[in-house]
């Protein structure tokens, strides 16, 4: 026993070094955006042969959300580096959900930055390989950063429960409301808008940022699919009610790969969590997604 | 055993009046309670007021402090919340935020009345508001202190804090304001026990600022009414008067209790004795009884009951000597019957019984015809048995109800009430009867004894009547005791004319003290004339009493010897009288004298020696005895023999008042008698032409030449006397001879002539 106590210590010692490492590479991270708000997220290092994985979360929510941080930690235990931002929507270090009814200055455009500033943030850290996984309304803050001429390091893209923008709201509806905002902005009028947008019945925003996210309709969502060059798969619950019943075939239509979970609703809570983590980690070990 | 003195300060009182001064005194203390219990309780109130006062301040005071807390956590919830720090970020929609959005997220209280956000240099994110929400425009943010202002009526609360952007409070982005009203948070704030919240007021004008450690002391207020306060004082006034009304009441069944064990006992025993008291050992009839509850008291009324006890054997024992004693004052100890006391007082107990009515009586008077010869013939004890022999007889003959009583001698009476005279006659024939069917030859009493009965009956007597009664029943007996009665007589008023003497206390006396002193007899002489000489040839000695008022006359004398039956006795008394008068020489020498013996006299022995006194003197003079026919028939034989005994001694014996009885001539055929002295009724019958006087003067000559010799008495005329001559009679004697009339003494006469 004796004999064997100078291994023991060098493996005791080897031991903590790697567990130093890893808490120096998990926790919060900020960092000041370009617009000089303070931005969030949630950082956590993992295999150094796994690509990193940028998870982003839904329409006014934070990286907290369950479905997301329930993501994070799969994905993190799977050996995935993790990195959850939250999204400010003009508030610095933004950390609860913001309420339909707070004040939305933020817009489409904004977000799309703040997704490109952690991609950068995941480049500088040496990242080569990005997934980028987002959910619900987080995939259209994706699909508007895969627009714009998104990093090389950005692999893969998993949007989970891609929204359906049309479902409450008909593209019309959406039409007339934009061109209220155009016919107010061009009025000069900044003034605060209470409208229906997303799953808010009442949405505060100002014309110009209510406007941003009106841009976004059916046709958009399949066209920036359509035109991406990076692989995306999507993955949906059966029994999503923001999901119109022809939009899995939309979709598929589109050539966009798609993994339907039966009977799994739109935030795959309760025992959809895990089919749905099965999924995630199945796609990202997937090379070569199905079309 | 000799008690201890003890000397009240106070006269003695009934137990009643003690047992109500301590009812009083207890009422009276339990007043003084009553008074220290509503002090205390007073106190008691003052006491729990300061202390719900402090209690209230207290509560103020820690409300105060969780309002503070609730501020700082209201003012953390706000740092903490993205909006605001969105707002001090970008300002451009603050109004919209502050109206529309601070107070309705739910981040900080609702009930705030206004929130607002400053700047790093104190300046409110917007000038554009008022009213209610007014928060002030710019603040010190050197010193941010809370205060309150009093305005409008309102007390508002105003706290400031530093506004970081993030918990660490590193990095400040401004400050927040936040406006409660004091009274409206308060209330919301928790529920008040001892503060009365609407009461709460500040002492502060309009508009002025108060710092928050300084607010306490600024608060007025008032204490909640405390039920639970006014319940415990309810709870003790409650308790206080029920226990008032239970001792009120249980002094009051105290003093029941003490009135009925104790008062009305000791009252009772009381009133027991002092109706033994006023009954002087006379029985109460009962003994106090019942059980006392008090141990003393019960003792008391054994002793009393004892004591009463022994009082009352005392009584029955004395009641029983009385009773003895009253039997032998009303028993005649010979016969067994009642006496003259036990008469007197039946008499007056009828009369009580039946106080003022008059009752209807008749009074019997029974009399042993010549007791005292039987007496004196046959001894005492004789007399005595047929005394008892007498008083059989008459009870048995009475009914159970009459009583009999012996009023003293041979005399008896008895009481009928309301009975008839017819009734009265059927009570004594029975009672003469049952005397006539007794056989006294068992004493050796050769004689009939007879009864005389006299009568008196009176309507409505009263109780002053029976003296009355009593002397018209002896007049009545002395009618009935007269010859040739049938020993039964009824009282008459006629009866009482001239017998008054009978019951006349001086008659009575005067024949008594000349029994007792023949000296006080006064002897008058009436001169007999010896026919046809006309020669006085002796005296009828006629007796009188020299009484206070003058002479008392032979008629008033005899019926009271007779009635009494003195007649012995006072035959003594007057032949003594006559021997000294004879030995006195008031009698002339040669003249003899006529001595008359009464009935009874006659068969007496000792009035039989008293004549033989008289022997030595008739060698001198001639004496005369004169008895009635009456006294003869009654013991002929015995008169017989003395009247032989007497004629031997040379007494010339006449049968007086020939005529007006009996007369009957087989009789006088068998007496000792020499002379025959005619009665005066026979005598004048002699002055009138006729039968009669034919009649009379056969039976003189019959008499006459039968070997007597005839005295005419009542001659009061010369004719008579000259008639009487003719007719034979040897003597005469009357008012036309000579008066009744006391002889001169000769001594007196001797000195007279001397002088």
């Amino acid at each position: 026993m004796i004999r064997h106590l100078p291994v023991l210590l060098t493996l005791l010692a080897g031991g903590c070094l790697w567990l130093t490492s890893m808490v120096s590479h998990a926790g919060v991270v900020e960092a000041r955006l370009p617009s000089g708000k303070m931005a969030g997220a949630h950082y956590q290092a993992g295999k150094k042969d796994q690509p990193a994985v940028l998870i982003l979360h839904g329409f006014l929510q934070t990286r907290a959300f369950p479905t997301v941080a329930s993501m994070v930690e799969a994905a993190s235990t799977a050996g995935y580096t993790t990195l959850a931002p939250t999204l400010t929507l003009g508030i610095s270090r933004r950390n609860k959900s913001l309420p339909c009814e707070a004040i939305h200055t933020h817009t489409l455009d904004e977000d799309t930055a703040e997704v490109a500033f952690w991609v950068r943030w995941l480049e500088q850290k040496g990242y080569s390989r990005i997934v980028l996984v987002g959910h619900s309304y987080g995939n259209l803050q994706l699909l508007g950063y895969l627009g714009r001429n998104p990093a090389p390091a950005v692999k893969q893209v998993l949007m989970i429960s891609l929204t359906d923008v049309e479902r409450k709201q008909s593209a019309q509806q959406r039409a007339l409301l934009a061109q209220d905002m155009r016919a107010r902005l061009e009025k000069g009028n900044q003034g605060l808008v209470e409208a229906e947008i997303g799953h808010c019945n009442k949405y505060v925003s100002p014309p110009a940022a209510l406007l941003s996210y009106l841009a976004i309709s059916r046709g958009s969502i399949l066209e920036a699919l359509a035109k991406t060059s990076v692989p995306v798969e999507v993955i949906m619950g059966s029994k999503d009610d923001r999901m119109g019943s022809d939009w899995v075939d939309k979709l598929v239509s589109g050539k966009i790969a798609v993994r339907v979970i039966p009977g799994a609703p739109h935030f795959f809570d309760s025992q959809y969590e895990f089919d749905l983590h099965d999924a995630v980690l199945q796609a990202l070990q997937d090379k070569s997604p199905r079309r | 055993m000799v008690f201890p003195s003890f000397k009240p300060r106070f006269p003695p009182r009934p137990i009643a009046h003690y047992a109500l001064v301590l009812f009083f005194v207890m009422v009276t203390a339990l007043a003084v309670l009553a008074a220290f219990v509503l002090h205390d309780t007073t106190r008691l109130k003052e006491t729990i007021g300061q202390t719900e006062e402090k209690l209230a301040l207290q509560e103020l005071e820690e409300a105060i402090s969780l309002l503070n807390a609730r501020a700082r956590n209201a003012a953390t919830a706000l740092m903490a919340w993205d909006e605001a720090r969105q707002q001090l970020e970008d300002p451009m929609y603050y109004g919209y935020w502050r109206n529309s959005r601070a107070l309705s997220a739910g981040v900080i209280p609702e009930t705030l009345d206004a929130v607002d956000l400053y700047d790093l240099e104190g300046k409110n994110l917007t000038t554009a508001h008022s009213g209610e929400a007014t928060m002030p425009l710019k603040i010190n943010v050197k010193d941010p202190q809370p205060f309150l202002e009093h305005q409008d009526r309102h007390d508002h609360l105003y706290y400031f804090y530093p506004f970081y952007q993030s918990l660490d409070q590193v990095h400040l982005l401004g400050y927040m304001g936040l406006k409660f009203d004091l009274q409206e948070e308060l209330a919301r704030f928790r529920r008040f026990r001892y503060l009365d919240l609407k009461s709460l007021s500040i002492k502060a004008s309009e508009g002025q600022h108060i710092p928050l450690d300084k607010l306490v002391s600024a608060l007025q207020f008032k204490t909640v009414d405390n039920p639970e306060t006014r319940a415990l004082e309810k709870l003790i006034s409650r308790s206080f008067y029920e226990i008032a009304a239970i001792i009120a009441a249980i002094s009051f069944l105290a003093y029941l209790a003490t009135v009925s064990v104790i008062t009305k006992p000791l009252r009772s025993l009381s009133g027991h004795i002092d109706a033994m008291r006023r009954g002087k050992g006379e029985l109460l009839g009962e003994s106090y009884r019942g059980m006392l509850a008090v141990t003393e008291l019960e003792n008391v009324r054994h002793s009393l009951n004892d004591y009463q006890q022994q009082l009352d054997d005392m009584h029955v024992s004395l009641a029983h000597k009385n009773q003895e004693l009253w039997t032998q004052a009303h028993h005649d100890p010979l016969t067994g019957t009642l006496n003259r006391r036990a008469f007197d007082d039946d008499w007056r107990a009828m009369h009580r019984t039946h106080p003022g009515v008059p009752l209807d009586v008749a009074f019997l008077l029974f009399d042993c015809d010549h007791f005292k010869a039987i007496n004196d013939t046959y001894g005492h004890q004789v007399g005595d048995q047929v005394l008892q022999g007498l008083a059989e007889s008459l009870q048995s003959a009475l009914r159970s109800g009459d009583r009999l009583y012996r009023l003293g001698g041979d005399e008896f009476a008895t009481i009928l009430l309301s009975a008839d005279m017819a009734r009265a006659r059927q009570v004594v024939e029975r009672c003469m009867e049952h005397v006539l069917r007794h056989d006294f030859s068992v004493y050796w009493v050769r004689e009939p004894v007879r009864i005389g009965v006299g009568i008196s009956m009176l309507t409505g007597a009263q109780e002053d009547d029976l003296q009355l009664l009593h002397r018209q029943a002896d007049i009545a007996m002395y009618y009935a005791k007269r010859p040739g009665q049938n020993k039964i007589s009824v009282y008459t008023p006629e009866m009482g004319e001239g017998q008054e003497s009978l019951v006349s206390n001086a008659e009575t006396s005067a024949v008594y003290e000349a029994m007792a002193d023949p000296d006080r007899l006064e002897m008058h002489y009436q001169p007999v004339l010896a026919l046809p000489m006309l020669q006085i040839e002796y005296y009828e000695a006629l007796v009188r009493i020299r009484g206070e008022h003058g002479l008392i006359m032979p008629s008033s004398i005899f019926p009271v010897v007779e009635f009494r039956g003195l007649e012995c006795e006072f035959d003594l008394a007057v032949l003594e009288r006559i021997r000294r008068d004879l030995e006195a020489g008031l009698v002339p020498a040669g003249i003899g004298v006529s001595l008359n013996v009464s009935g009874p006299g006659i068969v007496n022995a000792r009035v039989t020696e008293k004549l033989m006194q008289f022997a030595p003197m008739l060698s001198k003079i001639k004496l005369v005895l004169e008895v009635t026919e009456t006294s003869l028939i009654t013991q002929i034989a015995q008169a017989s023999t003395n009247l032989n005994r007497l004629r031997k001694a040379g007494f010339v014996i006449a049968l007086d008042d020939f005529g007006s009885g009996y007369s009957s001539l087989r009789y006088l055929a068998g007496m000792p008698v020499d002379l025959v002295k005619f009665d005066i009724s026979m005598v004048r019958s002699l002055e009138v032409p006729g039968r009669q006087a034919v009649f009379v003067e056969d039976l003189a000559r019959l008499i006459k030449d039968a070997g007597y010799k005839l005295v005419a008495e009542g001659i009061e005329s010369e004719a008579l006397l000259n008639r009487v001559t003719a007719l034979g009679f040897s003597h005469a004697q009357g008012f036309h001879i000579g008066r009744p009339a006391a002889l001169p003494n000769p001594l007196a006469l001797g000195q007279a002539a001397a002088g």
